[in-house]
Parts: C-alpha cells; sequence; structure tokens
C-alpha cells in the first residue's frame, strides 16, 4: 500500500533516499522522513529488500562459476603481440 | 645474446599469464557487460596494455591482480563510452524523465500494479536459479547507458566522486539515473518471476 508520512516523504522520494544512503550518510531529517514512511509502507519496505538483495546479486556474480571457453581468445591474445622477430 | 634471452623470457612470462588468467578475466567481463565479443574484446586489450607496460610491472602485485586492474580500467572506459553515446547532452539523460512517472503517480506514491509486492520470491533459495536467470536477462534488457550507471557503482566501490567524475555528471544526476535503472530492474525482475510461477 503507497503511503505519505507526515513528513510528506511519498514513496518516489522513499526509494530515491533507499539508494542515495548507498553513497552518503542522509541527513537527519531524510532518515527521520524515511523511517517514518518505511512504517507505514509496505510496498517501499519490499523495494528496499529487494533492492539490496539485487546489490548483494551485483556486488558477489561471476566470482564463481562454470568455466568459460577461452582458448580461441588466448590464441588471438598471443597471436596479437609482436613476435620474437 | 643476453637481449634475446631477455625478449625470449619476457614472450613466455606473458604466454604464461595469457594461459593462466584468461578464463577468469573473460567470465568477469561476460557478466558485465552484454555482448560476448565485447567482454573479448576488452580482455584482449587488457593483455595488449600488459604487454605494453609489462617491464614497469614490479612483481609487488600477483599478476592476477594487476591483469584485473587493467581490465576494470577498460570497462570503465567503456562504460564511459556507452553512457555518453545514450546521453548526447552533457551527460544528461534528457530521454527518460517519464521514466520515475511511469511507476508512481503524480503524488508521488506507487502507482497501482507497479507497486512492489512483499511475496515476490527475490530471496527464497529455491528460487536462487530462477532469479540469476532473472536477473541476468533484466541487467541485458536495460538501456545501455543505464546499464553503465549500474555498473558503475561496483566497479568503482560506490565512490560517487570517482563515477561522477568518469561519467561526466553531477551527483544528483547520477542519483537519479541509478534511481531510475533500479526501478526497471527490480520491475523487470517482479514480472520474470511472475511470469514463470504461473
Amino acid at each position: 500500500m503507497a503511503a505519505t508520512s507526515s513528513h510528506g516523504t511519498h514513496c518516489r522520494k522513499a526509494t530515491e533516499l533507499i539508494e542515495v544512503r548507498e553513497f552518503r550518510a542522509l541527513h537527519w531529517r531524510e532518515r527521520v522522513g524515511l523511517w517514518m514512511h518505511l512504517r507505514i509502507c509496505s510496498a517501499c519496505r519490499a523495494y528496499q529488500k529487494q533492492s539490496r538483495m539485487i546489490d548483494r546479486w551485483l556486488e558477489r556474480r561471476a566470482n564463481e562459476g562454470p568455466t568459460i571457453q577461452s582458448e580461441a581468445l588466448e590464441t588471438r591474445i598471443i597471436d596479437g603481440i609482436p613476435p620474437l622477430s | 645474446m643476453d637481449a634475446t634471452d631477455a625478449k625470449e623470457q619476457r614472450h613466455r612470462t606473458f604466454a604464461m599469464w595469457v594461459k593462466a588468467h584468461t578464463a577468469d578475466l573473460l567470465r568477469y567481463a561476460s557478466a558485465r557487460v552484454k555482448e560476448k565479443a565485447v567482454a573479448e574484446d576488452l580482455v584482449q586489450l587488457t593483455f595488449v596494455a600488459a604487454w605494453e607496460t609489462m617491464d614497469r610491472f614490479a612483481g609487488d602485485s600477483s599478476p592476477r591482480t594487476w591483469l584485473f586492474a587493467i581490465l576494470k580500467h577498460k570497462l570503465a572506459d567503456h562504460y564511459r563510452r556507452v553512457y555518453r553515446e545514450g546521453t548526447p547532452v552533457s551527460g544528461i539523460d534528457l530521454s527518460n524523465d517519464e521514466e520515475p512517472g511511469r511507476y508512481f503517480t503524480t503524488n508521488g506514491h506507487w502507482d497501482g500494479t507497479h507497486a512492489p509486492a512483499e511475496a515476490a520470491a527475490f530471496d527464497d533459495e529455491d528460487q536462487h536459479e530462477r532469479l540469476d536467470r532473472a536477473l541476468r536477462h533484466c541487467l541485458d534488457a536495460l538501456p545501455p547507458h543505464w546499464r553503465s550507471a549500474v555498473e558503475m557503482k561496483y566497479l568503482m566501490n560506490k565512490d560517487s566522486a570517482k563515477i561522477q567524475e568518469t561519467l561526466g555528471l553531477s551527483e544528483t544526476n547520477y542519483w537519479q539515473q541509478l534511481h531510475r535503472a533500479k526501478l526497471k530492474l527490480r520491475a523487470c525482475i517482479q514480472s520474470r518471476l511472475n511470469e514463470r510461477s504461473h
């Protein structure tokens, strides 16, 4: 359910603050506004949770996983450097 | 004679690095750009730079760390180029001002069907693989310059100032871009997950 807190933080602003908070500390007004908003807005709570999950996935990805076929590329790279005359 | 030995040694070392690290570098790059050919080019460019500067490689880090550092530079260059192509006017994205409006009413509330659903199984362990596929798909489906904005966050360890400098835009503009991109990415993932479960 969408909702506006008494400080006037609405969903669009709240979701923006959720992203901005990754880069800088929020001002106390922003922090209070966001906190109050999240208390009454389940959609934005869901957004926050899912947004963080996406962040974690983006940070972690491709550190493991199947081996990639790279022989052709290796040959191309080695062929690309100047030969031993 | 010594010069030839040194040259041979240089070639041997280089070939060893290529054999040892190409697959990992390629996997890293492939997860971060849409086209496989672009990922391969970035890895090749990495090795070209490594070849040219290898005499200066002091060995105080491992070759692997060093190569990854070069690759990250190449990726940053790539994102900057893509970002600029998507935003012809001084880094400002004129084409997508309507985007947040798609999800919110004019009052800034979630617009009915676009509200994130709490039940969406984003963190369900059983869904792990489906989620993985959905994320990959949706990341590739982002407009290229938005993806650049998203990728920069991780490539530059959330160093806002450095990202803005690289992409050539203000702090507020960068956060706006990221917000838009995240809204789209999240919506795409939710709809993919719903689609498949019915």
